[in-house]
């Protein structure tokens, strides 16, 4: 299963929205749930390439990169999430998936008015998250068209979607990597 | 013009309360009325923004404030261990300003020692001398706004 259709739950005290918050360099990023088509396991997240998964095709980058740092190394933490939004579909390189968590929506906020440039269309806001803030990106431009974000080299091996455990609003909600299968 | 210098020396308020700060070792003030507070910086998370100096956000318990690369702006770097955080008073609201280790001071200045500095810099208001050095004078509420955006 995939993350699809998993999002603004009406739960207690009022709606929320599930978000997957991985990281990238020194930045948190939350993406929407509904976004998120599935995370790739360590071992093929080193691997060049697009990756194909139920016959569609997503391009990889490195998150880093979309965020316009130099991507950092890689780890045993090191993911690639693949997500798809109108039609759009890519993969990024992260450094680690933090975890699936709700929010409510009244904890969401805009970036404050300082931010006057065109970083206002690419996050939808922030949020406070553990000790420290989260960004949430706007899947249009998350997943969007960009040309910089193709990748010559085909990724080759099985591939796995993400299982999530729903929990409670504000808590971090276990990401469970399962078998899927692969199209090619 | 430069901002605040819209009137003449003689209407102006017979003196000014700075705090006085340091960056990169280079002394700086502001008007106390436009600083809300110094405490020790603590660290913030980087935003990827085109928003000229404005490219971070610092988080205080609940508060989430956005954070001014005035460092970047002056092209120095800030000093010390321990730097310090200035939360300077902008009109779109406050904002976090990483500043040297050095504790800030608060000093009162004659209008009549203000002067205006050799090159016109919006972002300046005046200059007084300190001690024997030229030290300028920011305009917090509107550092680095667009002229149109002032009031």
């Amino acid at each position: 299963m995939s993350l699809r259709g998993q999002t603004k739950f009406v739960a207690g005290a009022g709606v929320t929205e599930r978000m997957l918050v991985v990281t990238s360099g020194p930045i948190n990023l939350a993406i929407s749930a509904t976004v998120v088509e599935g995370i790739l396991p360590p071992e093929e997240a080193g691997l060049a390439g697009p990756v194909t998964v139920r016959e569609i095709t997503y391009p990889v980058t490195d998150l880093a990169r979309k965020l316009g740092n130099a991507p950092t190394a890689m780890t045993h933490d090191t993911r690639i999430i693949l997500c798809g939004s109108r039609g759009f579909h890519r993969g990024f390189r992260v450094d680690q998936v933090l975890g699936l968590t709700e929010v409510e929506i009244r904890h969401l906020r805009p970036l404050p008015p300082h931010f006057a440039a065109e970083e206002r269309t690419w996050f939808k806001g922030y949020f406070l998250y553990h000790e420290g803030i989260a960004l949430w990106a706007n899947p249009d431009w998350l997943v969007g068209d960009d040309p910089a974000g193709q990748s010559p080299e085909p990724l080759v091996g099985a591939t796995r979607v993400v299982e999530a455990h729903a929990s409670r609003p504000g808590d971090v909600i276990e990401v469970e990597v399962v078998n899927a299968e692969r199209t090619k | 013009m430069l901002r605040g210098q819209s009137k003449p020396i003689g209407e102006r308020a017979d003196s000014w309360s700075l705090m006085v700060f340091s960056i990169g070792g280079s002394r700086l003030a502001a008007r106390t009325k436009d600083v809300e507070g110094v405490r020790p910086w603590t660290g913030a998370m980087q935003v990827p923004s085109r928003t000229p100096y404005v490219n971070a956000l610092m988080r205080n318990g609940e508060d989430v404030l956005p954070v001014f690369d005035l460092a970047g702006m002056l092209n120095l770097l800030v000093q010390g261990d321990t730097p310090m955080c200035l939360i300077a008073k902008r009109q779109d609201g406050p904002m976090a300003i990483c500043i040297d280790a050095t504790i800030p001071t608060l000093t009162t200045v004659e209008s009549t020692a203000l002067y205006p500095p050799a090159q016109p810099d919006p972002n300046i208001l005046w200059q007084c001398q300190i001690d024997g050095i030229t030290v300028p004078i920011y305009a917090f509420s509107n550092l680095a706004t667009p002229p149109a955006a002032t009031s």
